[in-house]
């Protein structure tokens, strides 16, 4: 099936979700991802001719992308050093309708989790965020990431610890 | 962004649980139920459960973007003919021009070969020469007047008929002339050939008698016949 034969309306439809989650696990604020998502998705149409299906998965193809482009975005954050207003978890659920699955987590659990998931290094994060948002397995990170499969089940493992100490520190603080 | 340097390295114990968790992890993502107790895996359905979706705006926004991406780009879908338009275009025109060259070219080798490739033998001995001998051909040309009967005229229109006449032509090895020092000759006028003159006439001719004569010639006697 070459290019041309590709429904990529469908594609870019059926991915869309898995693509913000992934942005939104490594950004802070839901209007960020939505930006970036939305130009993740710019760069694939302007690109999407030369996606070859024999090559790899669409949803490789476009997680690169997104990798990049978010990766990219960060960066040249860090080197601006702005200072960014982060909106509290609090604002961010109101203004959000939470999904059926988020109505049933606490919210002050959830905004406890999301400011640990910032203390996760970059590596950690994006890990987290290719198998929780993008719902991707550790065969498709260790390809994606140039790791071992084993590896990245050991990297998710020791994320979790973190989140889980990081979750039980906050607890204590409190 | 690919981590190549895959130096990680895990206690057993660690690697077997991590192993554990990422069966867990694979249920949860399949919307399965957790079989294990691992405080971890908790950490992971929070984790899972995470509002991270979009706003029904930004989908419905990024819908409508998809379809007019691909609405337009489905209008802009180029033929295989199309998008190959200007090459084949290219290509033609080369193949045209490569073609006019090499008739040129053949042209020019057949009716004008080169000095060296002359045959003498293959000279014509004669040549065709032109003689122009105008003829007059007239051409009817109807013309119309106010009458109703069509009245021809006719216009003669000079042509010039061209008639080829044989004329011997010197042979291919004559026309060759090789070029050897050719003795030169002096041409010194001699005592004994005779000089061209030009005598203007002193006296105009002289008439013959019957043009000087002025006077009407005499009728001759007629003598009649006697009959003596």
């Amino acid at each position: 099936m070459s290019a041309t034969q590709i429904d990529f309306a469908q594609l870019f439809r059926d991915h869309y979700h898995s693509v913000y989650r992934y942005v939104r696990y490594r950004v802070d604020e839901d209007s960020v991802a939505e930006d970036l998502t939305s130009e993740i998705f710019e760069r694939a149409f302007r690109a999407h001719t030369t996606f070859n299906p024999q090559r790899a998965a669409f949803s490789t193809w476009i997680g690169q992308i997104a990798h990049n482009h978010v990766t990219n975005y960060l960066v040249s954050r860090s080197r601006r050093q702005a200072h960014e207003f982060v909106l509290s978890e609090t604002e961010r659920l109101v203004s959000t309708e939470p999904t059926p699955e988020a109505q049933l987590v606490n919210r002050e659990a959830v905004q406890r989790l999301w400011g640990c998931l910032k203390l996760l290094s970059d590596r950690d994060r994006e890990i987290i965020a290719l198998r929780f948002g993008a719902d991707i397995g550790n065969k498709g990170i260790a390809e994606q990431l140039g790791l071992k499969e084993r590896s990245v089940g050991v990297i998710i493992f020791r994320a979790l610890e973190r989140l889980r100490g990081c979750q039980e520190r906050e607890q204590e603080r409190i | 962004m690919s981590d190549k340097a895959d130096n990680f390295s895990a206690t057993p114990g660690e690697q077997a649980r991590a192993d554990q968790i990422s069966e867990e992890i694979t249920r949860l993502m399949r919307g399965q139920p957790l079989t294990g107790a691992d405080p971890l895996s908790t950490i992971a359905r929070e984790v899972r459960t995470l509002p991270a979706d979009p706003s029904p705006d930004a989908v419905r926004e990024f819908n409508q973007r998809v379809d007019r991406w691909f609405s337009a780009a489905g209008r802009r879908q180029p033929s295989t003919l199309r998008r190959y338009r200007f090459s084949l275009i290219a290509a033609w025109a080369t193949i045209l021009v490569a073609l006019i060259a090499g008739a040129l070219f053949i042209r020019t080798i057949v009716l004008n070969p080169p000095v060296g490739a002359l045959t003498p033998t293959t000279l014509p001995k004669t040549l065709p020469s032109i003689t122009q001998t105008p003829t007059v051909t007239p051409s009817a040309r109807p013309t119309t007047t106010g009458s109703s009967t069509p009245s021809q005229t006719f216009t003669p229109t000079p042509t010039l008929t061209l008639t080829a006449t044989h004329r011997p032509l010197p042979s291919a090895t004559q026309l060759i002339v090789p070029l050897t020092p050719r003795p030169t000759i002096h041409l010194q006028p001699t005592p004994e050939a005779p000089q061209p003159t030009v005598s203007e006439p002193t006296e105009p001719p002289q008439p013959t008698e019957r043009q000087q004569s002025t006077e009407p010639p005499q009728p001759t006697e007629v003598h009649a016949p006697t009959d003596s």
